[in-house]
């Protein structure tokens, strides 16, 4: 089946934007792979305060409510630990999550160093960049993408042993119903996977409203996109690749 | 007894030529940050030695300002607490801060860009998600995991987590399987990470079975697996500078290390290894063709007790030093500021051959004399005997032992996994813990990594969201 992924590459864009915004105390406002997880406090130098508030995924949860801390340290995760995370949390295996030219891994040889890794071998880079570069959420949304999209396709080749989207699978139209019993426990499923809490009800709801906006822009199979998207807004989130 | 005089007494026996400032500024502000396992550089108080930053022009007025100049190192050192002490009060470069609340707190005087942030509120509403600023097992639960194992726990594992009533023991437990994870101690873990900036390899010089490079010199994966050995499995971290011993490494989940008497491509007798700083890979690296190896120096220095020379740090001038042997001209006003430490630093590895033929890496008695005697016309004269940290050693077996055993290698030891996990060096308000931290490896922790970390996850710095 031809998959037509320009309208997933422009509304993940959108929806990173919307994660970001969405995200109670984004750290030093760097947004999704920004930042290398100086820790808070310290010297006015030295980084910002972290927050590690909870929401943040796209949720849009009001965070005037919540307290700040000037003492959480939130750190970017890095090439390896983001990999093995949606590994695990999408059920993939580690030459499922990214390949470039369908070969080279993203994480671990093609882009490391925006992703926080070393090179000391090589080039002699010993310690991680203390920032993160102007690519790394670029590859962070290359990875948490081409994930997602392995998952989701994954699940509609084989429905019977899907292991997300459990029973999520669009009618002959490429449609489905977002507020279904299946979808809506197809997306409490990636917050356990990838976020390890549940779902606002909120973050159920502005989801949904994705499957809305994504129909209406008339292009062929929203359901699949859906499910992706919803995927990588969720895997893309500064609360996934930060910790 | 004066102040002056009890100054003097305090401070290392052989630091007081000059610049003996780093010293007396410890002595005075014991539990300042920049004096935690080390002394602050020069640059503290300059901008570029001798011109002063705004801080150390403000000291330097109250400086027994009629005394003619230069001060004597004595005069120098007996006027300086008074000096720092008339200047605590101002607010020297500017900030809106004074110069005592910028040390306490562990920030720059001199440097207007520097300056105490703010302690934020601890308090106010609730927040759902994390027991804000105080220790939160649950959020602990899944930072050791990731920091350590390098992968989250999932959904199920961290409800029960949750709901158990023996969490510390758990978290524990949790430390003590992902210490033996490949992702830490296995080949490029985490522990392999730390070592990289002490190491320096370089894949093109690597030689052994692995990875071998186009112009092997030597295999720094043996420097490596010593490394990864003194900080695993309860042994003693100073076995990095002081083993007599090699250290061999196998398999995969779970990586194994074993010791070795001795090991191919390790040409170090025993009666003089220094645990790394002896390694073949050091030696043909930071030695390489030089016959004095201020580098091999200045790199174990560097590496393992956290001072760079280069950034004046941790210097400790000799008497009457540097005495040039090499005639490299070093005796100048602005060199001898810091080769009056880095040469005496770098007499023991004298007979320690890097690149030089014949016998490479390898300790050769009379190595000046036999193969750099036309170098210089005092060269032969190099004495083996040499200083760390103040202290006289008589070769580099003795210069290991002293560093190993200093404030300065514990503290760069537990700084260098605070760094690691908490993507930065202590803020002011995490200092207590850190030198609780970097103390207790010395004594009760016997210099067990192991035993550190353990502490470290229950420490508030780590554990509060």
């Amino acid at each position: 089946m031809r998959r037509d992924h320009s309208l997933v590459k422009g509304l993940a864009a959108a929806l990173l934007v919307l994660a970001l915004s969405a995200c109670p105390q984004d750290p030093g406002s760097t947004g999704s792979g920004g930042g290398s997880g100086s820790s808070g406090g310290g010297s006015a130098s030295g980084g910002g305060a972290g927050g590690g508030g909870t929401g943040g995924s796209g949720g849009g949860e009001v965070d005037a409510g919540y307290a700040i801390s000037s003492k959480g340290v939130v750190r970017f995760k890095r090439n390896v630990r983001i990999t093995t995370d949606l590994v695990v949390g999408l059920g993939l295996g580690f030459d499922q999550v990214c390949n470039e030219l369908g070969q080279y891994p993203c994480t671990t040889l093609v882009h490391p160093l925006a992703l926080g890794g070393v090179d000391p071998y090589g080039s002699g880079l010993y310690e991680p960049l203390p920032f993160t570069g102007v690519t790394s959420p670029i590859v962070v949304d290359r990875v948490a993408l081409s994930a997602c999209l392995k998952r989701v396709n994954t699940d509609l080749g084989a429905p019977a042993s899907a292991l997300v989207f459990v029973g999520v699978v669009p009618d002959g139209s490429g449609k489905l119903d977002p507020t279904a019993a299946t979808s809506t426990a197809a997306l409490t499923a990636l917050y356990h996977r990838l976020l390890l809490r549940d779902p606002t009800p909120s973050e159920i709801g502005h989801l949904q409203q994705l499957y809305r906006d994504i129909e209406a822009k008339g292009r062929p199979n929203p359901g699949q996109d859906w499910m992706t998207l919803s995927c990588f807004a969720i895997a893309s989130s500064v609360e996934s690749v930060f910790y | 007894m004066r102040l002056g005089t009890l100054v003097l007494a305090l401070l290392p026996a052989l630091a007081l030529a000059k610049p003996p400032a780093p010293g007396v500024f410890c002595t005075k502000y014991p539990t300042a940050p920049v004096c935690t396992g080390g002394q602050p550089a020069c640059t503290y108080c300059h901008s570029s030695p001798p011109t002063r930053n705004a801080y150390g022009a403000k000291v330097e007025t109250a400086l027994v300002p009629t005394a003619p100049r230069p001060l004597s190192d004595g005069d120098f050192s007996m006027a300086l607490p008074a000096a720092l002490g008339a200047a605590e009060s101002a607010d020297s470069d500017g900030d809106g801060y004074s110069n005592l609340l910028e040390i306490q707190r562990g920030t720059f005087p001199g440097d207007p860009r520097s300056f105490p942030a703010p302690l934020g509120p601890c308090d106010g509403p609730k927040n759902p998600g994390y027991a804000v600023c105080t220790v939160d097992n649950r959020y602990l639960f899944r930072k050791v995991q990731l920091d350590f194992c390098g992968f989250s726990p999932t959904y199920d594992a961290l409800e029960a987590f949750a709901k158990s009533s023996d969490q510390t023991a758990r978290l524990d437990a949790l430390l003590d399987t992902c210490l033996k994870s490949d992702f830490w101690r296995g080949k490029n873990g985490q522990v392999w990470e730390l070592a990289h900036k002490k190491i320096r390899p370089v894949g093109t010089l690597k030689s052994g079975s692995e990875e071998k490079g186009l112009v092997p010199l030597a295999d720094y994966y043996d420097d490596y697996a010593l490394y990864t050995w003194s900080q695993i499995d309860d042994h003693d971290a100073r076995d990095v500078l002081t083993a007599d011993f090699f250290v061999t490494r196998a398999g995969t989940g779970p990586t194994v290390y074993s010791k070795v008497a001795n090991r191919a491509g390790q040409g170090v007798d025993q009666a003089h290894r220094a645990g790394n700083l002896s390694s073949a890979w050091s030696l043909a690296y930071f030695v390489m063709f030089t016959a004095l190896p201020r580098n091999a120096a200045a790199q174990g220095y560097r590496a393992y007790l956290g001072l760079d020379i280069a950034k004046q740090e941790g210097l400790y001038p000799i008497p009457n030093e540097p005495k040039d042997y090499d005639a490299k001209g070093v005796q100048g006003a602005l060199c001898s500021q810091c080769h009056a430490t880095l040469d005496p630093l770098s007499y023991p590895f004298r007979n320690y051959n890097g690149l030089t033929n014949p016998n490479p890496e390898q300790y050769v008695p009379n190595r000046i004399e036999t193969q750099f005697a036309g170098l210089a016309p005092n060269i032969s004269q190099i004495p083996e005997k040499g200083y760390i940290l103040g202290q006289p050693v008589n070769d580099l077996k003795g210069w290991a032992r002293v560093a190993a055993d200093s404030d300065a290698f514990a503290a760069n030891t537990v700084m260098d996994y605070w760094k690691l996990l908490m993507g930065g060096p202590p803020t002011p308000d995490q200092n207590d813990e850190f030198v609780k931290l970097w103390k207790r490896l010395k004594n009760e922790n016997t210099y067990s990594v192991q035993k550190m970390l353990h502490e470290l996850i229950h420490t508030e710095a780590y554990g509060a969201p």
